[in-house]
């Protein structure tokens, strides 16, 4: 499965352990998932079977992330990342991600977007988010040099 | 997983094992980060630590689980 590349920012921490917020936020979210699985499954027949529990369990997780603050709109992005981290090769947002986007926005237009593909757009408009709001892409020097001017200025008001 | 049709399970049963299971898992994190914060080591808590506390987390489930029956037990006789 293909990873995504670290946020520059993000601080290391060991390969083989968790941070106790994480441990603790995925323990609460089984809990809950477990029981709206159940609650999804009163519904389902005696001679339900895999391909049933497989339903009743998307809609337990859908509706548990709901519930633990998540909208509609992140979720479909989410799992539309998601299945493109499954593909081969690094996700990095480049050319070849981005004539896909623009291909299937072209369909959504012209309403021929399956929705699968609604999915993988999704997953692809978030990528690209995330790639421009990546610190790589920040104006960074731009920034350094107004805050340089700004410095300055403060020491020149000063010695005044 | 095949479907096992023969037996069901009560929803509020299967509940009560999910809160149980919580519980256990809630007792034997807070016990062990306890144990590690008393070992010196207050950022890093390990399965050692997990395995000392695990029998009287197991403990403290089991008294839990007998109040819950005692206190539905009062409810229902009242």
């Amino acid at each position: 499965m293909a990873g995504k590349k670290p946020r520059e920012s993000e601080p290391e921490s060991p390969p083989d352990s968790i941070s106790e917020h994480a441990n603790a936020w995925i323990r609460q979210f089984v809990r809950a998932l477990e029981n709206s699985f159940l609650d999804a499954s009163r519904s389902l027949p005696s001679d339900a079977r895999v391909p049933d529990y497989q339903v009743a369990t998307i809609r337990a997780v859908l509706q548990t992330l709901l519930d633990s603050g998540m909208d509609s709109e992140s979720f479909v992005e989410a799992v539309g990342q998601v299945l493109i981290e499954r593909r081969p090769g690094p996700v990095e947002w480049n050319s070849e991600l981005n004539r896909r986007r623009f291909e299937l926005i072209d369909r959504e237009i012209q309403e021929t977007l399956t929705p699968a593909e609604r999915i993988e757009l999704a997953g692809l408009t978030r990528i690209m988010r995330e790639e421009l709001e990546s610190e790589a892409n920040l104006p960074m020097e731009g920034a350094k040099t107004l805050h340089r001017k700004l410095l300055e200025t403060n020491v020149t008001d000063g010695s005044r | 997983m095949s479907p096992k049709q023969q037996v069901r399970i009560d929803v509020e049963a299967a509940k009560a094992l999910n809160r149980w299971k919580a519980r256990l898992a809630s007792e034997i994190c807070e016990r062990a980060k306890r144990l590690a914060a008393q070992s010196g080591h207050p950022d890093s808590v390990t399965l050692s630590h997990y395995r000392q506390v695990a029998e009287s987390a197991l403990q403290s489930l089991s008294a839990a689980i007998r109040e819950e029956a005692a206190s539905d037990g009062r409810q229902e006789a009242a």
